[in-house]
């Protein structure tokens, strides 16, 4: 498998993973919508779903960046070429990558909001409401059914968080492929191996 | 009394609340914005009844109930009428039937990706063994669930409870609940240790290794991790299955199986 090869796979596999994060999120959303007490994670859920979308535009307008970059001899070239310091000072592509970044850190807070489930918060809720009124069956038996609901729901908000942080770590490979190493140095700076390399050398 | 409805409306209506079938307030609402307000409610024991007018039809959508004892109220209580069925159980289970699958597909190819690269070049940190284990062990986690899952006919609504405890108290159900527990905690331990040697392994790798790999071999770490988070997905849509089919088991300290219903047996 050449490097071309490789990259396309992953680009297959990246597109799979995104379908799949939209589908677990759009059959929670489904499920629970009509469900008072679950107004709460899914709202969280919806935030989630937001930076994972708007994420996955910038990555894309980043990933189309690096295709177009000239092919270095090897990958690790690729941050020391001239194509792509220009490409990092045009404002266009620092615009991409700081939406990217911006959006993975929120998608970041949503899942470590997510840590503590309100998926079992709304079974206990609507446990004790069922309690607190003995005479009430219907309500009984309806908090009977949620419960079993409301347990399989808090597994799949599991799934949808670690879904989302495994199409990030996704995203890091792809630009990685491309032979791109880019971060966000302290005060946000755009930081880059090449650019780090340069400034190496030009301190010694 | 508060009446909110989290849901803003397609079009403009009023909701009308009666205390003991008689008219007590009505409030407009505008299409786009979520209906809320709130009143005091009679100093007397009654039901306030609230209802959502669009377009001349009228739905119930909640109660409240009051009680007062000497001027005083002694309790209270709300109840919300669901304005949508909820999607049942059985079509639940194929949705996540199809995830799960989705998802076995992709942590295959995940594996066998990483695998074809570590034939070309040595990652200081993964080996193909490491990857094919993590594999082994969502695939027998997998196929672990989804027989329970299809001797309890996928189907709770129609299970019958004694059928279902009979099963569990079962020596299959038994082997099998023991497969994915095991199955699971072998995968818990993987992304532990992963995780933990993680930031430390990689700045070694980058520190230590930098001409012996390229940035592009270096990706492998981010691949490992997200087959890592992948599979963990995967498992927690195992036990989003489990729990559809009301089935839920777990192990003491010492190894001693335990599930729920096992008091009835």
């Amino acid at each position: 498998m050449n490097v071309k090869q490789h990259q396309q796979r992953m680009r297959s596999l990246y597109n799979m993973q995104v379908a799949l994060f939209d589908r677990t999120f759009a059959n929670i959303l489904a499920e629970f919508k009509s469900v008072t007490v679950a107004v709460g994670f899914l709202r969280q859920a919806e935030t989630l779903d937001v930076a994972a979308k708007k994420q996955s535009a910038a990555f894309l307008r980043m990933l189309a960046l690096a295709e177009a970059l000239p092919k270095t001899a090897t990958s690790d070239d690729a941050n020391r070429s001239q194509a792509f310091i220009d490409a990092m000072h045009d404002s266009d592509v620092g615009e991409a990558l700081s939406d990217w970044f911006d959006a993975r850190r929120k998608a970041e807070h949503a899942i470590w909001d997510m840590e503590i489930n309100h998926a079992l918060s709304a079974a206990v809720a609507l446990g004790d409401k069922a309690r607190a009124n003995p005479e009430d069956k219907e309500l009984r038996e309806y908090a009977d059914a949620m419960s079993w609901r409301f347990g399989a729901c808090q597994y799949q908000i599991h799934a949808l968080c670690r879904q989302a942080e495994a199409i990030a770590e996704m995203e890091q490979a792809m630009l990685r492929s491309h032979g791109l190493k880019i971060w966000q140095g302290r005060k946000q700076y755009l930081r880059w191996e090449g650019d780090n390399a340069n400034r190496l050398q030009v301190a010694s | 009394m508060l009446v909110e409805l989290f849901e803003p409306r397609d079009k403009a209506g009023t909701v009308r609340v009666t205390y003991n079938d008689v008219e007590l307030v009505s409030y407009g609402f505008l299409a786009g914005s979520p209906p809320r307000f709130s009143f005091g409610t009679p100093n007397k024991t009654g039901v306030a009844k609230v209802f959502l007018v669009v377009d001349g039809v009228e739905t119930l959508v909640g109660e409240g109930n009051y009680t007062w004892e000497d001027g005083v109220l002694v309790s209270s209580s709300e109840k919300l009428y669901p304005q949508e069925s909820i999607i049942s159980v059985k079509k639940r289970i194929k949705q996540l039937q199809t995830e799960q699958r989705a998802a076995m597909r992709i942590v295959r190819s995940l594996a066998e990706t990483l695998k074809k690269q570590l034939n070309k070049a040595v990652h200081p940190l993964i080996s193909a063994g490491a990857v094919s284990t993590i594999l082994e062990t969502v695939e027998t986690a997998s196929s672990a669930v989804a027989t329970m899952c299809e001797r309890v006919g996928n189907d709770p609504e129609k299970m019958e409870e004694a059928k279902l405890i009979a099963f569990l108290g079962s020596r299959e159900g038994e082997e099998l609940a023991r497969s994915r527990d095991q199955m699971r905690k072998k995968l818990t331990r993987a992304i532990e240790s992963w995780d933990d040697d993680r930031a430390v392994g990689r700045a070694q790798v980058e520190a230590y290794h930098p001409s012996s790999l390229t940035i592009r071999d270096r990706s492998m770490s981010f691949e490992f991790t997200a087959l890592l988070r992948q599979a963990e997905a995967l498992d927690h849509t195992l036990s989003a299955l489990l729990d559809s089919n009301s089935i839920q088991f777990w192990f003491d300290a010492d190894g001693t199986y335990n599930f729920v219903g096992q008091a009835q047996e």
